[in-house]
Formats: structure tokens, C-alpha cells, sequence
């Protein structure tokens, strides 16, 4: 082989060495970078799991309810805001349309307090929210709302008519409760899901024949003359306060000081009837007598007792049997769901 | 080299593959919030129960059914008023500024119009369907007209041909590719459309498949609300590969990119 | 007279040219029925346009185009016109196309029609092809076996045997003539091949270019069936090279290339 060869295969080498250790530098700069992208992944999981410190109480409700009425004389008050030990806090007030939207703020670690019916607190425990209830604010019946100028008396008359209600509400218990009492199953009735604003609209547009849903929205119709309730028949359902176990653990403050006000609320409620009925309506930007055609149907002196857990127990295993839960799992109430003194 | 054939064959499952494990493993590790996450052995199992029991397959035939529905009319239409102002000067000039900006809104501006004219309910939902797919046929079709050329059209002229055979030997067959592409692509959007629509306006009714994952949402079934999603998924990519079937068929006779591809055998 | 064809231009200017310059000027001849006639002229001077205007595709002119005494003023099937790009329908197959072109009258021979003319033009096993399969020559025979398929009045042919080698070129224009003759076909053909023009034409017009006019009428008495390398034919076409030649070295142009004659 003469010079010029040996001198050609020299270089080809020196190239292909150069070759090789270029595609290695990219190989390691290619593995640093996934690597790099991997622990910044994990680095924000990490941080955003972290609790945020305690200088809010961050307050959520399920829609607007005639139940919060303690909570509305307690915003009304400023007992949130001037409680002795909640000092320095900024107090903040949410409300939400539906239950997913729950769900999220509170896998995001965004709620202090939750106020809602038992049943949306069971199926968001079914979903895998950790959550306690604390509180019991009253205690209320459910009906089922239909058209006045239509011919239904009694829920088996229900049968194939339109009905207008909310998925994991304690108005849907309620229908499906007073249903399977009457011996009729979801598949008879013509269910439509809504929230209670598309309903409203719906049922004054008669779209709808029937319409489960929470005080004062039924009220409302009521007065108007637009509808009125079966009568007779109702499912009992109780309003109620939690809080995320996750701030339970943490900020010991809020359970005692919430269960104080929110229990002072009750007693204003109890004692000061007029007052408290013009708080709720201005809150809820009701006339009158709404509020007053609705105060009736609700108890505002009820605690937590066995019988009322083994209530929620039952109903727990009742929406479970109609697959209304996260893989119809039956959420064992006083282990996942409540926090015993 | 069967080897590497194997691998170019089924190159396109590694990436899901890939996804999928480091989401078991995500799910499993309980790395995600447990109330919305769910591994994907279990959204699995769930769908095959629910396809099983043939409640998937139910809201898919309702779904589908509104997609097609929508497809078909809006098709027929598009077809229809794109070869007539591609064919006259006059209807053009009356038609396309109105069509022009009717097609640039956004479908969701359209839900009150159809809400107002048909009502809700299954008719409506059709009619999204519709929109999406009128004016993307009309704008293929209609361009397709135009590009002919004056070449075929003299040849239809020398042959005395009456304008039902221009239309039907001519003007038709030159813009069946382009129709079909705008098919294709109508197809995708109409298939997003519907299941908006089903979601947004679960309210009509109780069927299809966005109406079935906005209802498991509310009631915080994950797995089934995932199931429904895989499902959404998985006839979106059967629905894709089927309108590519015919776009291939349609182009049988066209000198083009893909004719070489399959002369080639595929590369 | 049937089959008369009669053309007559005063002028003829293409849209966006100013006054006075003209494509075409002055310009008319009269074909007899059956007759063959050949034009024959640098590129670019207005052939196509001309045998557009004959075939009643173009009507910006000063003049008349007569066949059988009647004006032609819109395209028909009596006069063909066999386009430079052949313009098969790509969406047919050869005979789909073929049948594009039948009149009613004949569906029901469909395929023999189909059959007689593509073995005409030697094509008989690409009946099924798709368009995109031909190569430049298939697709000009086929486009020719086209024009016959209903055989007209008048056939224009624009440089049909471009594309075609010389053995099926050969091939094809012997019987292609006779079948032209049995139907009593008038035939106005324009060639960039003087030795094409002379060997199928009982009449070549020479043209010039800016304006189109005819620079010399050349009738071609040989008597038929004509061989290519017959003295008699290679004395015409000399003839006519000469003049062409002369012509565009007096307007000061490109000379031709070399081979049979191409300008």
C-alpha cells in the first residue's frame, strides 16, 4: 500500500472516531435531557403536593341553597372574617355549579370548607376525594316539582313524563328515591341532566314535565303558579359541612372554629327567624316570600347522631346499588367519611 | 431484513405503548390525584364490560348515526351548490360572499341559529354536523369545478354532450377526489363537533357518546368516563382510516404522490 | 356539396394585443369533401389557434368559417378537433373514453366500435388501461382512435403524430388513411413534419408567422398509396423546405433543424 493510501485510511479512521464520539456526545446530551425533563416532572408534582400555609379560608358551597342559611348569616356577620382565631386570614367565598367542578378544586387542594348535601360529599368520596363531614347544618325534605297545568298527583304517575334534575344532588337521591318507593325504576321515566339555571329555563319553557330540585328554585315556581310539588311523598336529606382531610391534618384551627360559627349560625337561625329570612333572601336575591314558603321544610336544630350516620350509610349503599358511584363502590361511611370526635 | 419490515410494520405501536406503560405506572404509584386518575388496565377492563353489556356500543351507534347523518346531507348539499358556482359566473357572484362568510363562524356560533330553526334534540345535532361539513365540501367541490379547466369542458362541448353528462362524465369524476378529501377532513371535525355537542347539550336527550362521558363525569365514574373516551378515540382513527380507504379507491386514477407510492409497494 | 369546407379570416387578434397586430390575417381557403390538407409553418404563428377557430372553439375573429354553407359558430361532433395534448378524460379508462366520444346510435356496438378503431391505431391491448398508464404516443393514438370513433365531417388534427416513432407512425397512417377515405372525411391537419405533410395531404399550405398568412399553396398530385421514399415526394418536400426556408431567412428567423425536415 503506498503513502497516499496508508494516509487515506488514517483519516478515514480519525473521522470515523470523530463520528462516533460526536453521536456519543449526543447520545449522553440526549439522555441528560430526558433525565433533566424527567426530574423537572417530578420536581413539580412534588412541590404542588405541598399544603399552601394557612393564611386563607378558602369557603365552597354547592350552589346557592336555602340550607347554607347558617353559612349566609355567618358571611353576613363576618364571623369567618373576625373570629379570634382566624385572625389575619382572608376569608374567601366560592360557589360552584356542579360536582365534577368540586371534585377538581378539591384534588387540587383548593377548598377549606365544603357546604353541601350529604350525597355529593358520598359520591365525591366514592371518586376518591379524601373528605370528612363535620357538621350538620339542618335538615330538609325532598320533592319533586311538576307543571301545574299537568295531571300528576303522585309519583307513579311520573311515568314516562320529562324530568329535569342534577346527577349526585340531594334532589337526585330524592327522585330516585321517591321513584323506587313508587316502584319505578330510572328506566320509566324520561330523565334529562341539567344544571338548576338550564332547568329553569327548560321547565318555564315546558320542555320539562317535572323538575327535582333544591329549595328555593321549587319555591320560586311555586309562587309563580308555574308549578307545584307532589305532595305526601319526600326524601329526607341533610345539609352539611366538610372539610378536606388533607386540611384537617394540617390546620388544626379550622375544624374548631368552623363547627363554633357554623353553630352559632344555627342558634342566630333558631331564635332569629325574621332576621335570618331576610339575610337568605338577600343573599339569594329572593323575594320574600319564597323564603318564606320554603323556611318550613327544613330543621335547623339537627346534629350528628348514630341515626343520622347510619342514614348516610343507607344511602351510601342505596346510590351504590344504582351505580351512581365510582365503580359502584359502597363508601363505608364512618371509616372514610366522617370524623368522630 | 423480515425483521426490519416487522418493525416498520408495527413502528406505529411503540409510541402508545410507551405512553401507556408510564401511565400505569404514574396511576399505580399513586404519583396523580386518586379521585382522577386511573390506570389503564382497569379503563380497559372497564370498556370491554361496557361493550360487553353494549351500552358502549349503544351511544356509539347514536353518535355515528348523527355524524353520518350530518355527513350525508351536508355532502349532497355542498356537492350541489359547489358545482353550481362552479359552473356559473352568475351564481357565484350571488352566492359565494354570503357562503364566504357564513363558512369563516365558528360552529359554535351556529348552536343558537339551528337551536332556533329546528329545535333541540336529534335534528340539531345533526344539523352541527352538518355546518362543518357543508362548507368544506362546497369549497372543495367548488374549486375542484373551477380547475377542470376549459380543456375537458371543450372536449364535453365538440361532443354535443347535454349539461346532466358534463356534470355527471366531466365535472363530477375530476372533482370526486377533492370531494372525498374534504370528506375526509369533515369527518374529523364533524366526529369533535358531535361530541361537543352531545356534552354541552347533554340536556337533549340521553344517548351518545358525549352524553354517556358527561354523565359519568358528573357522577365521578372515572373508569367509564376514560372507557368512553378510549372509545371516542378509537372510532375517530377507524373512521380516519376508512375515509382514507376511499380517498385512495377516488384517486385511482390520478397521477400523484400516492399512485407512485403504491406502485412502489409502500415505500 | 357536402363536406365543404370553407374558411375565410379577415383577422384575428388574441385578447390584450393592440390594433393592427394581428395573429392571423387575411387568411382563406376552400377544402373539397374528402380532401387532406396539411398547413405548415414556424412554431407559435397561430396553427392551433387556427384550427380552433375552424373547430368553432373561438369566436373573437373578422370572418367566417363555412361548412356545407352553414356557419360554424359553436363546437359539434361533425367537426373533431384532436387536440396537441391529447385531453383523454384521466378518469376513464382508453375505452371509457372511447365511449365518451360514441353517439347514441351506436351503443349498441360498443365494443366492436371500440375494438375497430383502437386496432387502427394499433392500441387494441390497452382497451382497459387507465390514461395515467400511456405513454405521450399511446395517448396521442388514443386520442385519435377517439375522433374516429364517430367519424365526422371534418377532423382536425393538431400535430397528431408528434409523439410517435417512425415505424408506428408508418404503421398507423396507411390505414388510417383509408378509413379517412371510406368515410369521406375533409381532413385539415397541421404538421411541424413537411415529409408527414406531403406523404398524407392532397394539399399543403405554407404559412408565415406575424401575421398567419399563406405563403404558398402547394398541391401534392402523387398518386396514392404513396411511398415514403418515393422521388416524386422527396421533390415536393424539398420544394417546400426551400420555400420555408427562403420565407424565414427573409424575415430573419431561426433555420431549422436537421432530420426530416422539422421547423
Amino acid at each position: 500500500m503506498g503513502e497516499a493510501e496508508l494516509r487515506a485510511i488514517e483519516l478515514s479512521r480519525a473521522w470515523r472516531d470523530q463520528e462516533e464520539s460526536t453521536v456519543k456526545a449526543k447520545r449522553l446530551i440526549g439522555i441528560v435531557g430526558v433525565v433533566a425533563l424527567v426530574v423537572l416532572i417530578a420536581g413539580y408534582f412534588v412541590v404542588t403536593r405541598s399544603r399552601p400555609p394557612r393564611t386563607e379560608v378558602r369557603i365552597g358551597m354547592f350552589s346557592k341553597a336555602f340550607s347554607y342559611a347558617p353559612l349566609f348569616v355567618a358571611k353576613h356577620f363576618r364571623w369567618f372574617e373576625d373570629h379570634p382565631e382566624l385572625k389575619g386570614r382572608k376569608v374567601a367565598y366560592r360557589t360552584f355549579d356542579d360536582r365534577p367542578t368540586i371534585s377538581a378544586s378539591l384534588s387540587a387542594d383548593e377548598l377549606d370548607l365544603l357546604f353541601c348535601a350529604e350525597i355529593p360529599a358520598i359520591v365525591c368520596r366514592a371518586q376518591g376525594d379524601d373528605l370528612r363531614i363535620v357538621k350538620l347544618s339542618d335538615t330538609g325534605v325532598q320533592r319533586v316539582l311538576v307543571r301545574a297545568d299537568l295531571p300528576v298527583n303522585s309519583p307513579a304517575d311520573l311515568r314516562g313524563k320529562r324530568v329535569g334534575v342534577l346527577q349526585a344532588t340531594s334532589s337526585h337521591y330524592g327522585l330516585l328515591k321517591i321513584l323506587r318507593d313508587a316502584g319505578l325504576s330510572e328506566k320509566d321515566v324520561d330523565i334529562r341532566y341539567m344544571t338548576p339555571a338550564e332547568a329553569r329555563t327548560a321547565f318555564e319553557a315546558k320542555q320539562l314535565d317535572a323538575w327535582a330540585v333544591w329549595a328555593p328554585f321549587a319555591e320560586v315556581q311555586e309562587v309563580s303558579g308555574a308549578g307545584r310539588e307532589i305532595g305526601g311523598v319526600g326524601a329526607w336529606v341533610h345539609s352539611i359541612m366538610a372539610i378536606p382531610t388533607s386540611r384537617l391534618k394540617h390546620d388544626k384551627i379550622i375544624l374548631k372554629a368552623s363547627t363554633e360559627i357554623i353553630e352559632r349560625g344555627k342558634q342566630f337561625v333558631i331564635q332569629n327567624t325574621e332576621q335570618a329570612q331576610e339575610i337568605v333572601a338577600k343573599e339569594m336575591g329572593l323575594k320574600i316570600e319564597v323564603v318564606r314558603k320554603a323556611w318550613p321544610k327544613f330543621t335547623w336544630d339537627a346534629q350528628i347522631t348514630d341515626a343520622v350516620v347510619d342514614d348516610f350509610q343507607q344511602k351510601a349503599d342505596f346510590l351504590a346499588d344504582l351505580d351512581k358511584t365510582r365503580q359502584s363502590r359502597k363508601v363505608d361511611v364512618r371509616k372514610e367519611l366522617m370524623e368522630l370526635p | 431484513m423480515a425483521r426490519r419490515k416487522w418493525v416498520s410494520s408495527y413502528s406505529g405501536a411503540i409510541l402508545p405503548l410507551v405512553i401507556l406503560s408510564l401511565w400505569e405506572g404514574v396511576a399505580r404509584a399513586n404519583l396523580l390525584p386518586a379521585s382522577h386518575s386511573a390506570p389503564p388496565s382497569t379503563v380497559v377492563g372497564r370498556f370491554c364490560e361496557l361493550v360487553w353489556s353494549g351500552v358502549l356500543p349503544k351511544h356509539l351507534v347514536y353518535s355515528l348515526g348523527r355524524l353520518l347523518g350530518g355527513l350525508l346531507v351536508g355532502t349532497i348539499v355542498g356537492v350541489a351548490s359547489g358545482v353550481l358556482t362552479g359552473m356559473s359566473r352568475r351564481a357565484d357572484k350571488l352566492l359565494s360572499p354570503t357562503v364566504g362568510f357564513l363558512a369563516g363562524l365558528p360552529v359554535v356560533v351556529w348552536m343558537p341559529f339551528w337551536v332556533l330553526v329546528l329545535g333541540s334534540g336529534e335534528v340539531f345535532k345533526v344539523g352541527l354536523g352538518l355546518t362543518a361539513t357543508y362548507f368544506l365540501v362546497h369549497i372543495h367541490t367548488f374549486q375542484a369545478v373551477r380547475s377542470v379547466g376549459l380543456r375537458y369542458v371543450e372536449l364535453a362541448e365538440i361532443y354535443e354532450k347535454p349539461l346532466h353528462d358534463r356534470i355527471r362524465q366531466v365535472l363530477l369524476p375530476s372533482a370526486v377526489p377533492s370531494i372525498i378529501t374534504a370528506a375526509r377532513i369533515s369527518v374529523a371535525v364533524g366526529w369533535i363537533v358531535i361530541f361537543f355537542v352531545e356534552y354541552a347539550a347533554s340536556q337533549e336527550g340521553s344517548e351518545g357518546l358525549g352524553w354517556f362521558i358527561a354523565d359519568a363525569r358528573q357522577i365521578g365514574r372515572i373508569e367509564d368516563e376514560l372507557a368512553g373516551f378510549l372509545l371516542l378515540g378509537v372510532s375517530g382513527y377507524l373512521l380516519d382510516c376508512t375515509m382514507g380507504f376511499l380517498q385512495r379507491q377516488a384517486n385511482v386514477w390520478r397521477e400523484s404522490l400516492e399512485s407512485r407510492f403504491e406502485e412502489r409497494g409502500g415505500r | 356539396m357536402t363536406g365543404v369546407l370553407s374558411v375565410n379570416i379577415a383577422a384575428m387578434r388574441l385578447p390584450g394585443r393592440v390594433e393592427g397586430d394581428n395573429l392571423i390575417e387575411d387568411l382563406s381557403f376552400t377544402l373539397p369533401r374528402g380532401s387532406f390538407a396539411s398547413i405548415i409553418g414556424p412554431s407559435g404563428c397561430g396553427k392551433t389557434t387556427l384550427l380552433r377557430i375552424v373547430g368553432g372553439l373561438e369566436r373573437g375573429f373578422d370572418g367566417q368559417v363555412l361548412l356545407d354553407g352553414t356557419p360554424v359558430v359553436r363546437p359539434s361532433r361533425r367537426i373533431q378537433l384532436v387536440f396537441q395534448d391529447s385531453r383523454l378524460l384521466p378518469w376513464k379508462t382508453v375505452a371509457g373514453n372511447l365511449r365518451f366520444a360514441m353517439n347514441d346510435n351506436q351503443s349498441l356496438n360498443e365494443p366492436k366500435i371500440v375494438d375497430e378503431v383502437l386496432s387502427v391505431v394499433r392500441l387494441a391491448d390497452r382497451k382497459d388501461a387507465w390514461p395515467r398508464t400511456l405513454s405521450g404516443g399511446e395517448e396521442s393514438r388514443v386520442a385519435l382512435a377517439r375522433a374516429l370513433v364517430d367519424p365526422p365531417r371534418v377532423l382536425l388534427l393538431d400535430e397528431p403524430f408528434r409523439n410517435l416513432d417512425f415505424v408506428v407512425k408508418q404503421d398507423i397512417q396507411a390505414d388510417l388513411l383509408e378509413l379517412l377515405r371510406q368515410q369521406q372525411v375533409t381532413v385539415l391537419q397541421v404538421s411541424h413534419s413537411i415529409e408527414d405533410a406531403v406523404f398524407m395531404s392532397d394539399l399543403v399550405y405554407c404559412v408565415s408567422r406575424g401575421p398567419m398568412k399563406i405563403t404558398r399553396e402547394v398541391p401534392v398530385a402523387l398518386r396514392r398509396p404513396r411511398k415514403r421514399h418515393d422521388q416524386g415526394l422527396k421533390a415536393v418536400c424539398d420544394d417546400i423546405l426551400e420555400h420555408m426556408v427562403s420565407v424565414a431567412s427573409q424575415k430573419a428567423l431561426a433555420v431549422a433543424e436537421g432530420g426530416d425536415g422539422r421547423l
